[in-house]
């Protein structure tokens, strides 16, 4: 058994000798020369990529000297964030006093109508504001935006206020309307109203109307009354 | 300013030119090496040589990067590993040990004895092919004597304790299949 896997074992190195022992062959280096001239290079002159792997291996590194780099330049980013932070803040607050000043100005000369946005008035005013850091200055702010722009209530857009609650007589017709019979909520209605109102005229009118005269007589049963009889005498005329 | 940028460059220039090794020379170091690890995985000259050149290539594209490495060697024989193992997949090496194993056995034997010993050979071959990866790799590399457990270490991303009981395990394995093959 032992001499079996020791036959096995030979079998084994002598492949893996074989292995080892391979030479490459002839003229494989000219080859390879060869090769790498014929394939593209990167661009000659561009020192970047020399400094981007230079500052890979400081910070790849473990040694004291990487250590401090990558501290002093965490503690300068840190800076330069806080920095930039401090400096937007205060343009930002800036903006929004010069814009809140801007606006009540001339809220009492001319007030927009409240569907269209702030006009460019109160809006180009900003821009003349000295900043803190004058670049800040070229970020096209979106001004027109209605949203992006503090208004005073005066400019705010109107809207109708709320509806009352009914009064009592509104809540009695209310009422009346789903109720009532129809042909008093008929009566209701203007032209019926003043044709009733007409109706009720002409028959006050006929009875409190004199009576007609009486048709004359046809002979002279009955004395004819004249006019002239009926007047009084005058004074020293006789009958 | 500029004076300084510019002597900073010339100093990254001159450390870059005194810490990487001339392609030449890397060549001249390293292609036999790589030419065997690759021959070992893909046993065919031609592919074995096609992956020597495609190193250097890679090597040539990536020369900036050459600074930031510790050890080269370990380097390029990983990159051979890694591209012989892809190139594996496209070809059938087991098509090429017919006549690696036909190469191996002496001429001046009889025609019987040399058909038996190239078809030890190949179970030899075959063997070594059914190991795992792990422990087909640490024994391919073994047996390129250039290289130390350390560095067969480094290229396989493990400690040298465990490259050596990578090769105690398929030296085991190696034996055990032999000899069921031999028996059978």
């Amino acid at each position: 058994m032992k001499l079996e896997h020791n036959h096995h074992d030979e079998a084994v190195d002598k492949v893996l000798a074989v292995l080892r022992d391979t030479a490459p062959p002839e003229g494989m280096q000219a080859r390879i020369h060869q090769r790498l001239a014929a394939a593209p290079t990167s661009t000659p002159g561009s020192h970047w990529p020399v400094v981007v792997s230079r500052w890979k291996a400081v910070f790849a590194g473990s040694t004291l000297a990487g250590a401090w780099a990558r501290g002093a330049l965490s503690g300068a980013a840190v800076a330069l964030l806080a920095v930039a932070a401090v400096l937007l803040l205060q343009h930002s607050s800036r903006t929004n006093h010069s814009q809140v000043a801007a606006n009540n100005s001339d809220a009492p000369h001319a007030i927009p109508p409240a569907a269209t946005p702030v006009s460019a008035a109160p809006i180009a005013q900003p821009h003349s504001v000295p900043c803190v850091s004058p670049h800040l200055l070229r970020a096209q702010v979106p001004v027109s935006a209605p949203g992006n722009i503090y208004r005073p209530a005066s400019f705010a857009p109107s809207h109708p206020a709320p509806e009352l609650p009914l009064t009592a007589q509104e809540r009695e017709l209310a009422r009346l309307a789903q109720t009532a019979d129809p042909r008093l909520l008929a009566a209701l209605a203007p032209e019926m109203q003043a044709k009733l109102d007409a109706q009720e005229t002409d028959n006050f009118n006929k009875f409190f109307a004199p009576p007609p005269a009486p048709p004359p007589a046809p002979d002279n049963a009955s004395p004819i009354i004249n006019d002239q009889s009926l007047t009084p005498p005058k004074e020293g005329e006789t009958l | 300013m500029a004076a300084i940028g510019e002597q900073s460059l010339q100093w990254f220039a001159a450390e870059r030119a005194e810490a990487v090794p001339d392609l030449t020379t890397l060549v001249r170091d390293h292609s036999g090496l790589l030419y065997r690890v690759a021959f070992s995985v893909l046993r065919n000259p031609a592919e074995a040589e096609d992956v020597v050149q495609d190193i250097f290539l890679r090597v040539l594209q990536r020369q900036r990067e050459l600074s930031g490495i510790i050890d080269i060697r370990p380097w390029l024989v990983r990159i051979a590993l890694n591209l012989a193992l892809d190139r594996r997949r496209r070809i059938r090496p087991d098509q090429m040990d017919d006549l690696f194993a036909a190469g191996l056995v002496a001429t001046g034997i009889p025609a019987d004895e040399r058909l038996a010993e190239a078809s030890r050979v190949r179970r030899v071959l075959d063997a070594v092919e059914g190991l795992p990866k792990k422990e087909r790799e640490a024994l391919l590399l073994s047996a390129m004597d250039d290289l130390s457990t350390a560095e067969i270490a480094a290229v396989l991303g493990s400690s040298e304790s465990s490259v050596r009981s990578l090769l105690f395990r398929a030296r085991t394995r190696l034996r055990n299949r032999l000899a069921e093959r031999g028996s059978a």
